[in-house]
């Protein structure tokens, strides 16, 4: 069955169906900003800071999801004197799924995870220490993050 | 070639319609044992601890806590309308809702952190975009601009996949041996490939770089059908067979070495198919799917005048069998949702002949969901996983009842009465 019509879309071979004037342009309009959207969200992983944010960047097992590591946290209360720690026993507080966020550093869980403990007003400090291996298994340097509650004295 | 005559080409070339009914229909199909079989038992972990992050800041702020609830009352309305449009119920609205609906069911938490359910709105996002005359208006081989759009988005994701396995770690093989190392299941090709003189090292490098170079087949792949949709160049099968293939042998590969990517491959293997394969096998599954449901529809117009009376009834019936049947949170979702899809279809429907089809097909979809949910272990890998977390965040009395309907739930032979034991152990006696 042939599909083409005899004038300028003999050329383009389109469909007989196709639509025309207004509509397809309005069509190509659509498409190219679905188009353009879908080679820009994955194109900011590389051009953006965190290297750890890899949602919607179609990384799957990526080398960075291939290190392995062990996340430790622990907080100053108000009440403690400056600089002790407490050991915090986090599958107590969150569920595993998050902690497996802050095992891989994800800016938005590790962010909202320090307003969440700050909305205790006894939290001075938080500390969030992340022991990794490569891919290949070897030991990476300790990551440290430390947050101090902005409400705290 | 100009560029307009070449996006003219590409994007409203004809393109044999038995390919788009099919991918749509099959696509919502699995989707809905998707979010029923494998979605639903993640729902547990929902609001736990009272801690949520979304996919995005403003959906925080809109949404609250999500919990349980609010995450099954999503996941089963998604189902029911992905199975209702699967049949060929609903139009542009039902479409709009499923894309809406799924979208918010992992974007209201990073707890759901999968990529393929980012890629799968974008596939609903594409069906959306069809929504237009029936399939029967349509002729065999037409425009389907979205179908096409929906190509070159699946050509972008490979292409980036491609990209990310670029980097050093890859190519080298390193994230493949990481990779086998917890299951071995690479080790008897690595075997066979040490026993032909490769040294370990070298087995691994190619193996990265085959990763790389499947990726890129499969792009070329999909950038051909994209570019010549009534494949009227003879390259144009040959690169999309080669891109199938090696579509079909990567998704194997990720199967065989049981990498946690749930229903993906699954979705991989239809889109490849029905999108880089031949078009018969589709216009023949269209074909017969029409004459069964042209058969079904006069076998049901005996009914007569009590069509919607018996098509509603039928509808009531089974949201009510949904809520005794079902022992999960925001059940009642299942059946609001197709009692609210009845009424659309019986309204647009265009003649009353077709009520009793519409009750027929509704009520299968909540009997399908039915099944699903209570004869498979989703009840099961809910509480249990539920009472795992709750043991660990030291709420053992909820852990207990969770548990208990876990062990109600759970299939021959297994259970979680060890850990009921356990914890009742730990507790003060009047608790136990």
């Amino acid at each position: 069955m042939s599909s083409e019509t005899p004038n300028n879309d003999s050329v383009a071979r389109v469909a007989a169906d196709a639509p025309r004037g207004g509509r397809r342009r309005r069509i190509l309009v659509v498409a190219a900003v679905v188009l353009v959207a879908q080679l820009i969200v994955p194109a900011t992983y590389y051009v953006g800071e965190s290297g750890a944010d890899e949602r919607f960047a179609w990384r799957m097992f990526s080398n960075r999801r291939a290190e392995t590591c062990k996340v430790q946290a622990a907080e100053e209360r108000v009440t403690d004197p400056v600089g002790r720690k407490r050991p915090l026993r986090l599958s107590k507080l969150i569920h595993r799924a998050w902690i497996h966020g802050l095992t891989r550093r994800r800016p938005d869980i590790v962010d909202r995870f320090f307003t969440w403990r700050c909305e205790d007003p006894e939290i001075r400090t938080i500390l969030l220490s992340r022991r990794c291996r490569s891919a290949t298994g070897e030991p990476l340097p300790i990551d440290v993050i430390e947050h101090r509650c902005q409400e705290a004295p | 070639m100009s560029l307009s005559t070449w996006t003219d080409r590409a994007l409203f070339g004809p393109v044999d319609r038995a390919r788009v009914a099919v991918l749509e229909r099959v696509v919502y199909a699995v989707l809905a044992f998707d979010l029923w079989i494998e979605m639903v038992p993640h729902g547990s972990r929902y609001g736990a601890g009272g801690l949520n992050v979304a996919h995005f800041a403003w959906l925080d702020v809109l949404q609250g806590l999500p919990d349980a609830s609010t995450y099954l009352a999503v996941i089963f309305a998604s189902g029911v309308l992905c199975l209702g449009l699967a049949l060929g119920l609903g139009g542009r609205a039902a479409r709009w809702a499923a894309f809406a609906l799924y979208t918010y069911g992992w974007a209201m938490s990073q707890l759901d952190s999968y990529q393929h359910h980012f890629f799968l709105s974008i596939v609903l996002f594409h069906f959306a975009l069809d929504a237009g005359p029936p399939e029967a208006q349509r002729p065999e081989r037409g425009c389907a601009w979205p179908y096409q759009l929906l190509v070159a988005s699946i050509a972008i994701v490979y292409a980036y996949t491609g990209l990310s396995k670029t980097e050093e770690a890859w190519l080298m093989g390193d994230v493949l041996v990481r990779i086998n190392a917890s299951g071995g299941k690479m080790d008897p090709f690595l075997a066979v490939a040490q026993s032909a003189g490769l040294s370990a090292e070298r087995f691994w490098w190619l193996g990265g770089h085959m990763v790389v170079l499947a990726q890129w087949l499969i792009v070329a792949g999909y950038l051909a059908v994209f570019l010549d949709p009534a494949r009227r160049r003879r390259s144009t099968a040959w690169i999309a067979g080669v891109g199938l293939l090696t579509a079909v042998a990567f998704h194997a590969g990720a199967e065989y070495l049981e990498l946690r990517v749930g229903w993906f491959s699954a979705y991989m293997f239809l889109l490849a198919a029905v999108i880089l394969g031949p078009a018969w096998p589709w216009r023949l599954l269209r074909s017969e799917a029409t004459g069964l449901s042209a058969l079904i529809e006069s076998r049901l117009q005996g009914v007569g005048g009590l069509a919607r009376a018996v098509g509603a009834a039928a509808v009531l019936g089974a949201s009510w069998a949904c809520q005794e049947l079902i022992d999960l949170p925001s059940t009642s979702a299942l059946g609001i949702t197709a009692v609210l899809l009845t009424v659309v279809a019986l309204w647009s429907a265009r003649s009353r002949d077709t009520a009793a089809l519409i009750g027929a097909k509704i009520t299968c979809v909540l009997v399908v969901a039915v099944l699903c949910l209570t004869q498979g272990t989703v009840h099961y890998d809910f509480y249990r996983y539920l009472g795992g977390d709750l043991v660990r965040r030291d709420q053992p009395v909820a852990a207990l009842d969770a548990y208990g309907k876990a062990n109600s739930w759970a299939p021959p032979g297994e259970g979680r009465h060890a850990k009921v034991r356990k914890i009742q152990a730990t507790l003060p006696g009047a608790i136990k």
